[in-house]
């Protein structure tokens, strides 16, 4: 008995010294000491920023968000006209809300800029520098997405230490001026252009000139705002009026100005260029070449680049919109450019409604032995950005075709019963016209004895357009911008990476800006002078007719058409159209054109027929564009919890 | 093994029941409604349904100085009647294609009936009766007047529409897409003038072709709306004439 009293005594004693203080920071987690007192912490959290960038690239899905890994069906390029898409039914706005997401992002950004300094001694005087200047670009490439959908939004320069040092009252922010905003942005770059090296320290990074070329971006779209813009919602805020949507007009200089001079830095440190690298003069098929292959290299014109490679991050852009023809699985043909857009380009031959020429002069179709040399004189951009029927991509001839056509053409052939009009093409009743309802019942259709083509073709060849819902082709020809030219192409295997900001936008800003201030009567420096060389630097480039003088640049459309036509499917014509507060008067009850390939066996020729996008699947494919979404609605949930925040006008 | 699963099974039945409750708070009762009248001609002011029609801005005092808003949508003569309003003291402020009016404060119990003089951005009367044409189209006549002389809204005609639907319920939240007639820009009408309309011109006059009315004969409803370069909300609001039905030959 009392050795058992011993022997609990001597167990509970030594159990008891086993006891330590506890009070040590968990060793499985990171703490702040070990993220921001050394250069490879910093950078560590500053790539989980870089890669929350909102970024509008391959990855960004307007109905879901940044970052998206499912599959593209709806496609921004055509919610703008560019393009038409089965999935893309109508003038949608963005399906989600970019706010919680962003402020995250901010609270990440602001609490680096408060702690990085109190480390600082542990790194090198021109790091922290650096790093500092990083996170204020990214703050304010944020901050911009934020501004181009809301307005004025909440701003928050630095950590909301809730509970700590403020109570839930406290976090309730009102939303500061659409002004302050932009002035906020504009100072975050100011800073970031000061104080970033001349070179990116790491592929991917920014430099100087990358903050300079977003600025010119940024001050532009706010220009455009104060200009354009007619909302002015105001909110009364303890006794102040606050314009949370809307900037004052007088204004609209300043940022003209901010935008021409920052676009000015970049342009004149001679960093970067227009790719060249292939251009001949007069060499059509070298500026063919040189314009599409900018968009797979790694080029002279990149300034900001978002990278992607097999072992860290793909995405699914080719499969979204490749043409039925070389698909290796998955999706396709989900962005079908459009005749409206074709016709910006040079060298077409259009009637005397400024329309693509597709009918003669006695009223019968034109014939082409091809559809392509309906565009042999066409700018070779337009080449380089889409692929129109016929044309080559991959090696392979890419046959688009509506239909064919066994009529007796010897007196010309007459237009269509549905040309230049709405309805399907199976609506029609002409016996001679063959279709194909679908691409597996794609009729064959012998041709004339003698034919060049053979002896017979499908009616609506290997990519359609079909009459009824089906994959393929639905407007008639194809994209060819960023569509790489081998490999397979069934899901999430692309790694072209995405230039989010090329010199020649910084061209186009810097033109853009400085006609808008030439307009408005501003004299300090030669700015039409400016718009001009710049246009005509675009132009040359793209093979495009140059402007004759300057006096013929009397119209900020030429720069519009022209931006429109250099940028199309990069996701930025969207936002223009926005800042321009154009969208509703270009889609107001609209339809767009497309082109209808069809064979006439009799001509042996093609004749291509215009109408507007045919319904197919019970949808209309009409676009209205809602005024009120030119700003957007803040997520209910912010509303909700924060009573300071007002909600943009008619939501 | 068994009991103890039915065991386990409910013992979580009951965590779940213990957190019910009776919702004990009686559900709304009291009624408000009214109409909306053209202050000029004390006619019922004619307007669209939904965010581009009349919405009545209702801000709960009784609880929070910041409440959010609860709007409520008129008819398309500009009546309103909503027999679930939580009894309260409520701002009220309709919001519509007329010179704005100032927020109400009102306490709802009962049956509060409301009736508010608006002076509308324009008027758009019919001249004569639709008269349906033997191609298959309609034309009608209207005069489009401006209804207030408040200097603040006498911004340009933006857009005009013949608008024509296959139920009454026409205007621009519903229309037809084939038959309907959009004016804008050079073939904008006159203010004050006598204009004549032509149905099937949806995309814009001279944008496809002409659209004509199915050969069967069929009922047709016709309004005609339209708007100056103002907007309400940011939102394109529209005045409307009443609406005319037509049947096709």
């Amino acid at each position: 008995m009392k050795l058992k009293k011993i022997l609990m005594i001597i167990g509970l004693s030594v159990s008891f010294s086993a006891c330590t203080d506890l009070d040590i920071p968990p060793v499985n987690l990171l703490g702040e000491n070990d993220i921001y007192s050394s250069n490879e912490g910093v950078v560590s959290n500053i790539a989980r920023i870089y890669s929350r960038l909102p970024i509008e690239d391959f990855k960004y899905h307007y109905p879901s968000g940044f970052n998206f890994n499912g599959t593209q069906y709806k496609q921004m390029a055509c919610l703008t006209g560019e393009a038409v898409g089965r999935d893309t039914q109508a003038a949608d706005s963005e399906g989600f809300s970019y706010w919680d997401e962003g402020y995250s992002q901010i609270r990440d950004i602001n609490t680096l800029l408060e702690r990085v300094p109190q480390y600082s001694s542990s790194m090198s005087e021109a790091h922290v520098k650096t790093y500092l200047a990083e996170a204020r670009f990214a703050r304010a490439y944020t901050y911009f997405a934020l501004v181009k959908r809301y307005g004025g939004v909440p701003l928050v320069d630095a950590i909301v230490d809730y509970p700590a040092s403020v109570d839930m009252e406290g976090t309730h922010f009102y939303r500061a001026s659409e002004e302050a905003i932009w002035d906020f942005i504009a100072s975050d770059l100011d800073f970031a252009i000061q104080n970033l090296p001349e070179n990116s320290p790491a592929k991917g990074r920014v430099n100087k000139y990358v903050a300079a070329a977003f600025k010119s971006r940024a001050m532009l779209y706010a220009g455009s705002i104060a200009k354009y813009n007619t909302t002015n919602e105001v909110q009364e805020q303890n006794g102040s009026s606050v314009r949370i949507c809307g900037i004052p007009s007088a204004r609209a200089n300043d940022y003209f100005k901010a935008a021409y001079d920052a676009a000015k830095l970049v342009v004149e440190s001679n960093k970067y260029a227009l790719y060249k690298g292939l251009w001949k003069a007069n060499d059509p098929v070298a500026q063919y070449n040189n314009f599409k292959n900018m968009f797979l290299s790694e080029t002279s014109e990149n300034i900001f680049v978002k990278y992607y490679d097999m072992t860290n991050t793909t995405h699914d852009f080719d499969q979204s919109v490749q043409p039925a023809q070389t698909k290796s699985g998955g999706n396709d043909s989900e962005v079908n450019p459009t005749i409206d857009f074709i016709e910006m380009f040079d060298g077409i031959a259009k009637n005397g409604n400024g329309r693509f020429k597709n009918i003669d002069d006695n009223g019968k179709y034109v014939l082409f032995s091809s559809p392509l040399s309906a565009f042999a004189n066409a700018e070779p951009r337009l080449r380089a950005t889409v692929i129109l029927p016929m044309d080559t991509y991959r090696g392979q001839v890419i046959e688009i075709r509506r239909g064919i056509w066994t009529g007796d053409a010897s007196n010309g052939i007459a237009p269509l019963a549905n040309e230049g009009d709405i309805g399907n093409c199976n609506q029609l009743t002409d016996p001679n016209l063959k279709l194909a309802a679908g691409l597996g019942s794609n009729p064959v259709i012998p041709l004339n004895p003698g034919d060049p083509n053979g002896t017979s073709m499908k009616a609506a060849g290997v990519n359609g357009p079909v009459s009824n819902w089906d994959f393929g082709n639905v407007g008639g020809i194809y994209l060819r911008k960023y569509l790489k030219e081998s490999g397979t192409t069934n899901g999430f295997n692309s790694t072209q990476s995405w230039i989010e900001i090329r010199y020649a936008e910084v061209l186009l800003n810097q033109a853009e800006a400085a006609f808008e201030l030439y307009k408005a009567g501003v004299t300090s420096d030669n700015y039409r002078a400016i718009a001009y060389t710049n246009i005509n630097a675009i132009r040359e480039r793209a093979g495009a007719t140059l402007l004759s003088s300057e006096s013929v640049l009397d119209n900020i459309n030429i720069i519009r058409v022209e931006r429109r036509k250099e940028l199309a499917f990069e996701n930025k014509t969207y936002w223009d159209l926005k800042r321009w507060r154009v969208l509703y008067e270009e889609q107001n009850n609209r339809r767009f054109r497309v082109l209808n390939s069809f064979y006439s066996t009799d001509a042996q020729k093609y004749f291509l027929s215009v109408k507007f996008q045919e319904p197919r699947g019970g949808y209309q494919y009409i676009f209205t564009f809602d005024t009120r979404y030119y700003y957007q609605p803040i997520p209910t949930s912010e509303i909700n919890k924060n009573p300071n925040c007002k909600q943009n006008p008619g939501f | 093994m068994k009991s103890i699963k039915y065991l386990a099974l409910s013992l979580f039945l009951f965590a779940g029941m213990v957190s019910c409750e009776d919702d004990n708070y009686d559900f709304p009762t009291e009624t408000f409604k009214g109409t909306i009248v053209d202050a000029g001609t004390k006619q019922p002011f004619q307007t669209a349904i939904g965010n581009t029609g009349v919405r009545i801005s209702m801000m709960e005092y009784s609880w929070n100085e910041k409440p959010t808003p609860y709007y409520m949508y008129c008819m398309m003569d500009g009546a309103f009647n909503n027999t679930k309003i939580f009894e309260g003291n409520y701002g009220i402020k309709p919001e519509g294609a007329f010179v704005p009016l100032a927020e109400e404060i009102i306490d709802i119990k009962g049956t509060v009936e409301k009736s508010y003089e608006v002076e509308p951005f324009l008027r758009v009367e019919w001249i004569g009766e639709p008269v349906v044409n033997a191609n298959g189209t309609a034309t009608v006549q209207v005069k489009i007047t401006r209804g207030t002389s408040n200097p603040d809204y006498q911004q340009a005609l933006a857009e005009a529409w013949l608008f024509v639907s296959e139920t009454q319920y026409v205007g621009d939240f519903s229309y037809s897409t084939n038959y309907s007639t959009k004016l804008s820009g050079s073939t904008l009408p006159a203010v004050d003038a006598t204009v004549s309309i032509t149905t099937g011109w949806p995309g814009g006059i001279g944008t496809g072709s002409q659209r004509s009315f199915p050969a069967y004969s069929r009922k047709y409803f016709l309004r005609v709306g339209a708007r100056i370069n103002k907007q309400v909300n940011s939102t394109n609001v529209y005045n409307y004439s009443t609406t005319k039905e037509i049947t096709t030959k």
